[in-house]
């Protein structure tokens, strides 16, 4: 009896040991939620819920991956207005590692939060959870990664102001 | 319209405001090529790639350790920090340029598997692990400021001859332009000499040189000037100043006809213009309103030489010089000069037939005077 249940419990580690490689293995899905600032006023939203919006597919060469990549996200500018009142104009976003990128207006349609590569949701060793790029960057040298300064990777705080 | 315009100005001028514009541009081109470079290469401190991500993958391995060393180590914040120092590390050029890139990622990639699934076993082994991704970072650290500072100093020896080249190049198309300037000036000079000249000669050809009035080409010009303007036209003929030349000699004959010409003018209140018509006739052309001014100014004139009784010791009709004097009163729109002349001069003859020293104005025919 106790070497079923010795054997039991082996089978169920090595489930529980597969499963949580696998999910590392993919996910590097932390942190799973951002902040979003308003006004002095701090939510938090589900990254699974950003992912839910994520309505624009496109295909671009990456400048920092150096390859094609299908990538799924959201307009910046569409999430803004419906995120923050409608008065919202200025935004920041903030990455993990404190970096920040500001706009003093909207930005436009061409910029894009990314919540998947190639179909698959992206991780912090993706530049995920959540990152920032143009879907169009125009005739800008790619090998000239300089150009691309405001492409900010692992977001986890958003303000927006008017 | 080019043509005309660069004809009418002067085309040296055109070239020299073209050599300034060209300098003003090319400054003007010289910011706008550095700006954006100096900024990319010097003024980025806050952003994305302020810093190497080669360094900021460093800071966060770090954090991976210092986790992993303190007594109770959390697996979770170890694993996260881990997975930054993965995805900053994870960049294309990194892989292409550094070969140890793809090694320290696969130690990352493999350290964090053992670290969820054995993580206080292997701690050490995880920790000795992570030394060849350090050097990894150096190597790539020390690489990617080399390429800068390659970069910098390239870009530093470019803009030295950008510099060099606008320097030279604004300072030939400058002196070019102040060429260009110096010969418009030279064209200008010369073009007014010439105007000032011809000026000069246009009026020594409407002028009487002895008296220094106008003369007939002068009468025709300024009657044309005002076509409608009423006017009188005066001729005043010297009586018997043949035999005066005869008998004092032609300068005492060239004395009186000049000071006969100030008499005439004083006469007319300085309102008049004179001309010498030839030998000692002379006309005057003064705008007035009615005949009666006219008839006024004949009597004055008549009246001051009688005044000034020239001697004239070869007159055969007094001992002084007088004067005849035919006029008219008439508007250039209305009556020709020829007929005015004429009318003007057949009132002189009359006068001359009634034994000279006289005046008489003529009552044209023609319909009343235009500005009246």
């Amino acid at each position: 009896m106790e070497t079923r249940w010795q054997a039991m419990s082996a089978r169920v580690g090595v489930c529980v040991w597969f499963l949580l490689a696998i999910s590392q293995a993919q996910g590097q899905s932390w942190p799973e939620s951002i902040e979003i600032e308003q006004g002095g006023k701090t939510t938090t939203m589900l990254m699974d819920e950003l992912r839910e919006q994520a309505d624009v597919t496109f295909r671009f060469y990456d400048p920092y991956l150096g390859r094609e990549v299908d990538i799924r996200g959201f307009e910046l500018d569409d999430w803004a207005r419906g995120t923050f009142d409608n008065e919202v104009e200025a935004l920041t976003l903030t990455a993990m590692d404190g970096f920040k990128v500001e706009f003093d207006k909207l930005p436009g349609e061409n910029w894009i939060l990314v919540t998947h590569h190639d179909g698959e949701e992206i991780g912090l060793r993706d530049k995920g959870p959540l990152r920032l790029v143009e879907r169009d960057y125009g005739e800008r040298d790619t090998e000239n990664l300089r150009l691309f300064n405001n492409w900010i990777w692992m977001i986890t705080h958003i303000e927006g102001a008017p | 319209m080019i043509h005309r315009l660069w004809e009418k100005r002067s085309g040296w001028l055109w070239l020299s405001l073209a050599s300034f514009s060209t300098v003003v541009l090319l400054v003007i081109y010289d910011m706008r090529l550095l700006t954006p470079q100096v900024d990319r290469y010097f003024s980025q401190h806050d952003n994305v790639t302020g810093h190497q991500l080669a360094t900021r993958s460093r800071v966060f391995l770090h954090d991976t350790l210092e986790e992993l060393l303190k007594e109770s180590p959390s697996p979770e914040a170890a694993s996260l920090s881990l997975e930054v120092a993965y995805g900053f590390l994870d960049i294309n050029i990194y892989r292409e340029r550094y070969a140890c890139t793809e090694s320290s990622l696969a130690v990352l990639d493999s350290l964090q598997r053992q670290l969820m699934r054995a993580p206080s076993a292997e701690i050490e082994r995880v920790t000795r692990s992570l030394l060849p991704v350090l050097e990894c970072l150096t190597d790539i650290e020390i690489g990617q400021r080399v390429q800068r500072s390659q970069t910098v100093n390239g870009f530093v020896d470019k803009a030295r001859d950008h510099q060099a080249l606008l320097f030279f190049g604004t300072l030939i198309v400058y002196l070019l332009g102040l060429l260009f300037w110096w010969f418009h000036e030279k064209q200008r000079r010369a073009t007014e000499k010439a105007s000032r000249e011809s000026l000069r000669w246009m009026t020594k050809a409407l002028q009487d040189p002895l008296t220094g009035v106008g003369n007939r080409n002068a009468l025709h010009q300024h009657i044309a000037e005002q076509p409608d303007e009423t006017m009188g036209l005066l001729l005043i003929d010297i009586d018997h100043f043949k035999p005066y030349n005869d008998c004092l000699g032609h300068p005492e004959g060239d004395r009186l006809l000049r000071q006969l010409v100030g008499l005439i003018d004083l006469s007319m209140a300085g309102e008049a213009k004179l001309y010498r018509m030839g030998g000692d006739e002379f006309a005057v052309l003064l705008s007035c309103r009615s005949r009666d001014v006219l008839r006024q100014r004949c009597v004055a004139l008549v009246d001051a030489v009688h005044r000034q009784a020239f001697n004239h010791p070869s007159s055969p009709i007094g001992p002084i010089v007088t004067l005849s004097v035919g006029g008219v009163w008439f508007c250039p729109s209305d009556m020709a000069l020829e007929q005015a002349y004429a009318a003007a001069d057949a009132a002189l003859y009359r006068v001359k037939q009634a034994g000279r020293d006289g005046w008489e104005v003529d009552y044209p025919t023609t319909p009343v005077p235009c500005s009246v």
